[in-house]
């Protein structure tokens, strides 16, 4: 077999080291693959001198894509959301979501994104169902970073809760049977309490 | 001596190794270890992905602001860039030997003017910051 030769000084020296490198994906796990390292003592060049990792590599990271898609799908199932219906508020063709959870075809790079945002935050289903209405939209992130703070007792006292909740109510001018409900009991005591 | 000093002219245009990068997946550009990997981390992108965003025109900015001596092969300088993309600054050092690139490093820049940088200094200087 012919020597290789380095593609920066041209020396023959180069070393060869197979590595194991651990390819992560925080929504699709981790998958370990063999790559191939050349090293240079001429020249100190260190890498994939000649190529042969890119398909590897590549075929991991489609690999960990498709786990992620899968997996946001599951979470999503397990929150309460039908498939039919996130297919229906977000545009998507039926049993879309279904071939992708089976693995009967493909998930699309942006559809990958889009399930990856939806597991971030699952409210997003909502601003789409609202059409994207962007009062609505700001009245959901309200109720959201509420919800958020609501865990966090030592930075969110009782008064401030209330204080709150009036900011939402006065804060975003949306017609209230459109707006989402989830805070409209709390609102009321504060405006009762007011 | 002279190519011993630090220089603030590049030594190789950049719109030649932009091209180098697109030409043929990349075949001339080799990617070091070290900058694969932090590509990979900073952008999620294998070796030809990212070439192919180099190729691209990926960057928001780039900005060169060095060229410096090769450690190891005498006459070979390394051209250094900051660059820009969304909210990131980072670092890219490339060189070439032989008709062949090299990318040195390629990361997320530490200590170089950041977004919230440039806005704390424009602050300082209409002296709203100390």
């Amino acid at each position: 077999m012919k020597k290789k030769s380095c593609p920066v000084c041209g020396s023959k020296e180069i070393s060869l080291k197979k590595k194991k490198k651990v390819i992560k994906d925080r929504l699709g796990g981790e998958e370990t693959v063999s790559v191939n390292i050349y090293s240079c003592p001429v020249c100190g060049t260190t890498g994939d001198l000649f190529k042969e990792n890119v398909q590897v590599i590549r075929k991991a990271y489609l690999s960990l894509n498709e786990k992620a898609a899968k997996n946001s799908i599951d979470f999503l199932i397990k929150q309460g959301h039908s498939l039919s219906f996130i297919e229906r508020v977000l545009g998507l063709s039926q049993r879309t979501l279904t071939k992708w959870k089976i693995g009967a075809t493909k998930p699309s790079a942006p559809g990958v994104t889009l399930l990856r945002f939806l597991e971030i935050f699952p409210k997003l289903l909502d601003v789409a169902e609202n059409n994207f209405d962007k009062d609505i939209a700001k009245m959901i992130l309200l109720e959201e970073v509420a919800n958020q703070a609501v865990e966090y007792d030592e930075i969110f006292t009782a008064a401030s809760k209330d204080e709150f909740f009036l900011y939402i109510k006065k804060s975003v001018k949306v017609n209230k049977n459109k707006s989402s409900n989830c805070f409209d009991n709390e609102i009321q005591l504060a405006i009762e309490a007011q | 001596m002279e190519e011993f000093f630090l220089s603030h002219r590049p030594k190789y245009d950049y719109e030649t190794f932009r091209k180098a990068c697109g030409k043929n997946k990349g075949k001339k550009v080799n990617v070091w270890e070290n900058a694969a990997e932090d590509a990979e981390r900073l952008f999620r992108k294998d070796e030809e992905a990212l070439l192919d965003f180099i190729y691209k025109k990926g960057f928001d900015s780039i900005t060169f602001f060095n060229s410096s001596p090769h450690r190891n092969i005498k006459g070979v300088f390394i051209d250094e860039y900051e660059f820009r993309t969304g909210g990131i600054t980072g670092y890219i050092a490339f060189f070439k030997v032989n008709e062949n690139w090299s990318i040195k490093s390629f990361h997320q820049s530490e200590t170089r003017f950041t977004l919230l940088g440039d806005e704390i200094k424009k602050l300082k200087e209409k002296k709203v910051l100390k």
